[in-house]
């Protein structure tokens, strides 16, 4: 006796060859005696057609892995420092975290940025010729207060630019995966605090948006940074070989940067700087 | 150069081995990875973890199965952690997401944008486990007893969650191009 539910699920294993040859031809005559089966059936080869054209539509295009594998190249652990230097991004990190360290003791310190600071630092960020940057529907002039809150100006002298809320954001997020790091460098046994985990689960998270965030405003100081400290977090997430991590953390020029922003910068000393914080 | 050669030369710190084997198999593990996290960005993101965890235990592959199997395992692995984590603290928004799947090129013509959408929403309809094993299925034509090692459960919630996919791709999907009925 024909069972419409039985045998549609027989021809789900019939469509992905999960049946036996003498199986595969009792499912295909029950398919033939039953309308509503042979409709079913009809409908699933439709839609399984239609799942695959558009895997085969959704590919992508040879330049975006041209810049996949140079993403990852970049990523995997180099374990020779004059790869680092070479890579120039000790310095990129450097000047950027300078930056926004400095921001987020001041901004602790007074709870609001000072006059000076806002200054010295969207001048600093400031491209000679280069056309503005900014959030979409950001004014160029519209300097923004810490905490997203009300704007302010950051200086009415000449050639002064802006501080956007998103620098507020890149310095709170990296010290806040400064402070995980240290703990994590720091630590006598292992850490397997879940406390640790989560924050670096949600420190993940944020460094991902970050990142995109970065890499879509061409953000050149901060993206290399995030991208660097994305697969500790990682790792740290999901506490996969801690003393591995340790290990690499140690060895690795921008968490010497993230540790100590105001340690020398310069070849001697920038894959070393993170020992002063032990 | 042979798969196995790559693999031995990686194994041994060669940077430039190591990107040629993911040049053999980016492509595909990041279709897999579309299907599963049905964003272009978190299947860059999540196939990029996964060649770098890769790497970094590069020393434990065996070479008893395929390098892509190995690779795969590793992915599904992150994204199956990724479920656990959302039912433990779940995002509004992640299951209910659309693909952002339709890539910027000027040469695709709508009805494939439209399709890709589509699918991508049909997609959307499923649970993160149901998605895996449809994609490990369809995409990877693995068979229930593989998807089932690999994702630690039994041959026959594979079956289950596989016919479960199925139905909802099919009403999702399956009407709008079906032959017209004939019967009764």
């Amino acid at each position: 006796m024909h069972d419409c539910p039985a045998t549609r699920r027989e021809l789900t294993d019939l469509r992905f060859n999960e049946l036996s040859a003498s199986r595969r031809a009792e499912a295909l005559r029950e398919v033939e005696t039953c309308p509503d089966c042979a409709q079913w059936w009809a409908e699933v080869e439709s839609a399984l057609a239609a799942v695959h054209a558009a895997a085969i539509q959704g590919e992508r295009p040879d330049d975006f892995w041209e810049r996949y594998q140079r993403r990852l190249r970049s990523r995997l652990p180099i374990r020779r420092r004059a790869l680092w230097r070479r890579a120039g991004l000790g310095l990129a990190a450097a000047a950027a975290l300078l930056a926004v360290a400095f921001l987020v003791r001041e901004e602790r310190a007074r709870d609001r940025i000072p006059e000076a600071t806002l200054t010295a630092v969207a001048r600093d960020r400031a491209q000679p010729g280069a056309p503005a940057r900014g959030w979409p529907g950001e004014h160029a002039e519209g300097a923004v207060a810490p905490g997203g809150g009300a704007r302010r100006r950051a200086s009415s002298r000449p050639g002064a630019t802006v501080l956007r809320t998103q620098d507020l954001d890149y310095a709170r997020h990296l010290e806040a995966v400064r402070l995980l790091l240290i703990t994590v460098k720091n630590a006598e046994a292992p850490v397997e605090s879940a406390g640790d985990r989560t924050r670096a689960r949600r420190l993940l998270a944020s460094n991902r948006l970050l990142r995109r965030a970065a890499e879509w405003q061409g953000e050149t100081q901060f993206y290399p940074v995030l991208d660097s400290v994305e697969p500790f977090l990682l790792d740290l997430a999901n506490s996969s070989g801690v003393s591995e991590i340790r290990d690499r953390l140690k060895g690795n020029p921008v968490f010497g940067v993230l540790v100590n922003p105001y340690a020398e910068t310069d070849d001697t000393d920038s894959a070393d700087s993170g020992g002063g914080m032990d | 150069m042979t798969e196995c050669e790559l693999v031995r030369r990686a194994q041994s710190g060669d940077r430039d081995a190591f990107c040629a084997l993911v040049g053999l198999h980016q492509r595909r593990l990041y279709a897999l990875a579309l299907y599963l996290f049905r964003s272009p960005a978190d299947a860059e993101d999540t196939t990029q973890e996964t060649w770098l965890r890769a790497w970094r235990s590069l020393a434990e592959y065996r070479a008893e199965g395929t390098f892509y199997a190995w690779a795969r395992q590793i992915l599904t692995g992150v994204f199956l952690n990724e479920c656990r984590r959302r039912e433990r603290h779940p995002i509004a928004g992640w299951e209910e997401r659309s693909v952002e799947g339709v890539p910027d090129r000027g040469d695709i013509r709508i009805r494939n944008a439209v399709l890709i959408g589509e699918v991508a929403e049909a997609l959307a309809t499923l649970p993160g486990r149901q998605r895996l094993v449809f994609s490990l299925k369809h995409g990877e034509g693995m068979s229930y007893e593989e998807i089932a090692a690999e994702m630690e459960c039994s041959a026959g919630t594979v079956k289950k969650a596989l016919f479960r996919a199925v139905q909802k791709l099919r009403e999702a999907l399956g009407c709008t191009t079906a032959p017209q009925r004939g019967g009764n």
